[in-house]
């Protein structure tokens, strides 16, 4: 679904990625994980297209097409899906304003009819059960008020909502204390199936106790370094990123 | 035998005027260019008015002679010459077209994406409007309704003839015929305009519009509207439309006055797509439009409401007088510009009364090269005892070649009074317009999103339909600004 | 005599001044001439009436028929090195010459090289923004004095610059001209004062030009407690390169008629301004601060802040204006009027003003009449206070509030003391 191939890219004159080589298939969980500054936020960005970040050089296939090609917003249609590490509040626009243009936009583009606002009503109430958010959240703006534990959930929400082929999660569980980590974990894994798959970006361990991953990829100074399977973020755990820079010395 | 003598004489006394240069044939109901005495006491003549009208207008215009036209050093204008006018011409004198073939193309996309009705299209354009569309006999139903609870609805013109007691003790109590240059020539030569009286207790169940009145799309330049809520009465009043409002008359000059007797309550909305100038932005409306309202009685309420696009330069701003204790007068505003639109718009709230509150939330959208300004002014007298105003004005920018002013005025006296004015300005977040296109939606429907968003507060302020046009108008405006 | 109500005409220029600056005032007269003083009709000065400076005769201030000088203001004495400007004439102690010229570099028509020094910088913040006032100035003005100050790491002590008018019987006029530079990298504290004596209305009509170059600071400090019957016009214009720094605090409790302008340029990147004054208004007493600041380069930050409590028939006029100009990208320009009204009968005016030509910008004002916290009320009244005393107190922490950015060491303290003293009279 996804081929990666040596990819640079920088943030004005900073290259952060050093060239990033990854390749996700459906189904798939793929964990990188990797110190602060390491670039991991930077590769999920990039991935999504942010203008604020150059890539120099390198190859993204998504489902075979170039990604680098196609607009955030075209991306987003083609079934990319970024969980932001902090989500922007958007004063004036209502939750559920918003996720229903979302998904209609998304719907149109795969040739599907959109959803009326009863149909669509229906259809969120669903998926907020299944994060646990409360039906009055709906109405509130996008992300205003909301605590970190809220936003985190609300990516969740939409990534429930609007049902991706790739999804990219970056720190979703930075912030989250055990009860509203164990509702992420659950909205992930209610999400996952043969079909789509899964780059959970993150710090720390605990999160893939609940989401265990196919893959593990070490990310250090823009660079994977390492990859492996659970069991190698379990050797991280204990033993900490020092521990990999010191391997790879070696 | 009787008749016929008296239409000789009168045929006899118009001779006598045709020697100054009038049209030789009364039935073309035309009249030269210029503006003087006669043409004056001609149109009084023509609209049947009752002497003290005439006195008004003739007062009117002898003090405008005096004044000095106002000007504007940073505004191009250029000086109006006012011998350049034709100040009566028939009602619906407008080029009538016969087919939606022979109009703009552009503007008929625009009155699709509006989403407005065909045969309404037709209406606005001027075209004959055919049987099925009956727009007469939708008025005249309207009216008997209305009627039926004791209001008064319709042309300004017809008030005078069948209410003209109500025009006596109304007009100019809220705009005086000397208030200000355009206000003042429009007391001499107005021409039409909304009439509405509500009665004491009643609560007007629909609301008001423009397009019921008769002869709604033949008005010209010098409008003149008189609104009144007597005791315990409520109206809601809109104005406008969101189709552009493309005009050979550069300058409006229209007054509007709304009185509001104790415990009464006038929401007056507009909802307006100026047109917009050439690409080089020459060319847009020049609207001084005197709008006041005057809180009259206790507890009565005031609130003006408007979205207006395009360009157009507007002067004297929609205001309240808070003269009742416990008045209230609100303004909710949102001007949108893009490409090389000015707009300039603003308020003025001026509080008398005791326990008085004003709230005013301007809301400016600035895209392209096009300038925004909000100039208000507040003021508080020192029997205004616990006046109390709050004001929010924002500017949102989109790109780096627009500008947004913020000139408000603040007179403050009398130590129980409490002013609160906040204004911001900011550009669209490059991480808000990311944020939402990650989600699918197209960089130019992110853009509409958050400045609907940013407008949120006033559009919540609009009557149900007009709110609906509005945030369409708002997105058929930002149109093109994204790249 | 000079009567500003008509042309000025043949004043005498001093006899020691050289080719450029006779140029520069002959141009100052040609100025002043062209824009005169403003008259009612036009819009800002019909609120701000100036009329009473237009119905007297002025002498030009001088030497003569002065009375002594009023001993005022001693505290600054003991802790800054001093300059006095009396009747615009620069006065220099002999005693305190040498400890002067160890710390600043000081130029005056008497100096050595002072002339071309002078007219080397004279006019080149004001020139292009001032009007009526400077213009006057710019025609009038005899004893001009510049001030430089070098970053050559000595500690130096502030500077305290005292501007006094004195006449024994007549009205007089004067226009002082004092030109600030701070060189690179270097910081001045100045804290100049307005004060006088006469029995008749005087005019001061002072100009100071500041150029603070890069990575300079100046910290100034301005009081105006000038007598009931005084004209006291303070017109600054300051321009400042990359990274410099402008912090100046205000206090006017004095005067008939006053008005502060300031006109601050941010010329080059990462500068910042922070502006705050004070207005203690009483009787009959009419103030205008017109605080005009221009966002010309990127990553500038300016703060104004003006505050005012008037009571008996005060006015106040305040207007603020953030310019933020093309190109002024990631600007950030805060303007903050709070005004308190203590009867019916004294009146504020506020005109915050933003004219906004870039996008990337973050650019707020507020204004506020009558607001005092009502938890802070409720609070107080809970631990005993009376509702008006409470008030008081409110009211004297929002006007001391001002002497807090001050930095100079031990001058906020001064100040602080001097707005609760004054505070008090506003009461009476």
């Amino acid at each position: 679904m996804l081929n990666v191939k040596n990819l640079h890219a920088s943030i004005g004159e900073n290259e952060i990625l050093k060239g990033i080589s990854l390749d996700v298939n459906p189904g798939e969980v793929h964990a990188i994980m990797g110190p602060n500054g390491s670039g991991k936020s930077t590769f999920s960005q990039v991935m999504a297209g942010n203008p604020f970040y150059t890539v120099n050089s390198g190859e993204v296939l998504y489902q075979g097409e170039n990604l680098q090609e196609l607009e955030p917003h075209q991306r987003a249609r083609a079934g990319l899906f970024l969980g932001f590490q902090y989500p922007v509040e958007i004063p004036g626009v209502t939750n559920i304003y918003f996720l229903k243009n979302s998904l209609n936009a998304i719907r149109e583009a795969n040739g599907l009819q959109p959803l009326d606002a009863y149909e669509f009503n229906e259809y969120l109430g669903q998926k907020m059960d299944d994060v646990g958010m409360s039906r009055e959240l709906t109405r509130r703006a996008v992300n205003s008020g909301f605590s970190g534990g809220e936003k985190k959930r609300n990516e969740i929400l939409q990534l429930l909502v609007l049902n991706p082929e790739l999804a990219i999660l970056d720190e979703t569980d930075s912030g989250l204390d055990i009860d509203a980590l164990k509702t992420v974990a659950g909205g992930v894994e209610k999400f996952r199936r043969d079909e789509n798959a899964v780059i959970l970006v993150t710090h720390y361990q605990r999160l893939l106790d609940f989401i265990p991953p196919d893959f593990v990829h070490v990310l250090i100074d823009g660079k994977i370094v390492l990859s492996g399977d659970s069991k190698l973020a379990l050797e991280l755990e204990s033993r900490g990123y020092n521990w990999v820079k010191e391997e790879i010395r070696n | 035998m009787e008749n016929q003598k008296k239409r000789n004489s009168i045929e006899e006394f118009t001779d006598q005027e045709y020697k100054w240069g009038f049209h030789t044939d009364i039935e073309q109901d035309t009249v030269p260019k210029g503006l003087n005495e006669d043409i004056i006491r001609l149109i009084s003549k023509k609209k049947n008015e009752p002497q003290f009208l005439l006195d008004f207008r003739l007062k009117a215009y002898r003090h405008w002679l005096t004044m000095e036209q106002p000007h504007w050093s940073h505004l191009d204008i250029p000086r109006i010459d006012f011998n350049d006018i034709i100040y009566y011409a028939e009602p619906k004198k407008k080029k009538k077209l016969t087919s939606l073939d022979e109009i703009d193309p552009q503007l008929l996309e625009t009155y699709n994406k509006l989403g407005i009705p065909l045969e309404e299209q037709k209406m606005m354009s001027g075209i004959a409007v055919d049987a099925v569309f009956d727009s007469v006999s939708v008025a005249t139903t309207y009216k008997e309704e209305l009627g039926k609870m004791g209001i008064i609805f319709g042309s300004f013109s017809e008030a005078v003839q069948n209410h003209p007691e109500l025009i006596k003790e109304y007009l100019g109590s809220v705009v005086p015929w000397r208030d200000n240059y355009f206000a003042t020539l429009n007391s001499a030569v107005f021409t039409d305009g909304s009439f509405c009286y509500i009665p004491k207790g009643v609560k007007c169940p629909i609301e008001l519009s423009t397009y019921f009145r008769i002869n709604a799309k033949g008005t010209g330049q010098f409008e003149r509207t008189l609104i009144i809520a007597d005791e315990g009465a409520e109206v809601s009043y809109l104005e406008g439309c969101t189709a552009p409002q493309r005009d050979e008359n550069q300058l409006h000059a229209a007054v509007v006055e709304l009185f509001a007797h104790k415990d009464a309550k006038i929401k007056y909305s507009t909802v307006q797509n100026w047109y917009p100038g050439d690409k080089d932005g020459k060319g847009g409306i020049f609207n001084f439009v005197t709008k006041r309202g005057k809180c009259d009685g206790d507890n009565s309420k005031i609130s003006w409401t408007q979205v207006e696009t395009g360009s157009a330069i507007t002067w004297k701003y929609p205001g309240c007088i808070l003269k009742g204790d416990n008045s209230i007068g609100e303004f909710y505003s949102i001007a949108v510009t893009t490409n090389h639109q000015q707009a300039d718009t603003g308020t003025k709230m001026i509080h008398l009364g005791k326990n008085t509150s004003s709230t005013i939330i301007s809301k400016g959208v600035s895209a392209g090269k096009a300038q925004n300004s909000y100039r208000g002014m507040v003021r508080t007298s020192p029997n205004a005892v616990n006046a109390r105003n709050f004001s929010q004005c924002d500017s949102l920018l989109i790109g780096d070649q627009c500008g947004a002013h913020t000139f408000p005025y603040i007179d403050a006296k009398g130590s129980t009074a409490m002013i609160e004015h906040e204004a911001t300005t900011s550009k669209i977040s490059d991480t808000q317009l990311f944020y939402l296109q990650q989600r699918g939606i197209d960089p130019e429907d992110a853009v509409t999103m958050i400045v609907n968003g940013f407008c949120k507060e006033v559009l919540n302020e609009l009557p149900m339909e007009f709110a609906v046009e509005a945030r369409k108008l708002l997105g058929v405006s930002l149109e093109g600004t994204v790249g | 005599m000079i009567n500003l109500s008509r042309e000025i005409t043949a004043v005498p220029l001093p006899a020691t001044f050289n080719d450029q600056l006779v140029k520069y005032r002959n141009e100052g007269l040609r100025r002043y001439t062209e824009s005169g003083l403003p008259g009612k009709k036009v819009e800002h000065w019909m609120k701000f009436d100036i009329s009473p400076l237009k119905e007297i005769s002025y002498d030009e201030a001088s030497l003569e028929n002065t009375i002594p000088r009023l001993e005022i203001n001693s505290e600054f004495t003991d802790l800054c090195e001093r300059i006095d400007i009396v009747n615009g004439i620069v006065r220099i102690d002999e005693k305190r010459k040498n400890q002067l010229d160890k710390h600043y570099k000081l130029s005056t028509l008497s100096t050595r090289d002072g002339q071309e020094r002078i007219t080397e910088v004279i006019g080149s913040t004001g020139d292009d923004a001032g009007n009526y006032f400077y213009n006057l100035n710019s025609s009038l003005f005899s004893d001009p004095l510049l001030i430089s100050v070098n970053n050559d790491s000595r500690e130096k002590p502030p500077l305290y610059l005292s501007q006094m008018l004195l006449s024994d019987s007549e009205s007089i006029i004067s226009n002082s001209r004092i030109i600030i530079e701070v060189e690179e990298g270097a910081t001045l504290e100045l804290i100049q004062s307005f004060t006088g004596k006469s029995p008749q209305s005087y005019l001061n009509n002072s100009v100071m030009e500041i150029v603070l170059h890069k990575g300079s600071r100046l910290d100034h400090v301005i009081l105006q407690e000038d007598s009931e019957n005084a004209f006291v016009f303070n017109n600054l214009f300051v321009r400042q390169m990359e990274k410099s720094e402008y912090n100046s605090q205000t206090l006017i409790a004095g005067a008939s008629i006053s008005r502060n302008e300031y006109d601050i340029s941010l010329n080059e990147r990462f500068c910042s301004c922070n502006v705050t004054s004070l207005f203690l208004g009483k009787d009959d007493q009419l103030h205008n601060s017109d605080v005009t600041i221009h966002h010309n380069a990127p990553d500038c930050t300016s703060k104004t802040t003006t505050k005012a409590i008037a009571g008996g028939r005060a006015q106040g006029v305040f207007r603020g204006f953030a310019m933020v100009n093309a190109g002024a990208q990631k600007s950030d320009a805060v303007q903050q009027f709070k005004t308190m009204l203590l009867n019916d009968t004294c009146q504020v005016n506020m005109e915050p003003h933003l004219e906004i030509w870039a996008d990337d910008v973050k650019c707020s004002h507020g204004a506020t009449v009558g607001q005092l916290d009502r938890d802070q009320l409720f609070y107080l009244q809970a631990r005993g206070y009376t509702p008006s005393d409470a008030r008081k107190v409110l009211m004297e922490a929002f006007a001391a509030d001002v002497a807090e950015s001050i930095s100079i060491d031990k001058v906020n303290e001064i100040i602080k003391r001097r707005i609760y003293r004054l505070m008090g009279e506003l009461y009476e």
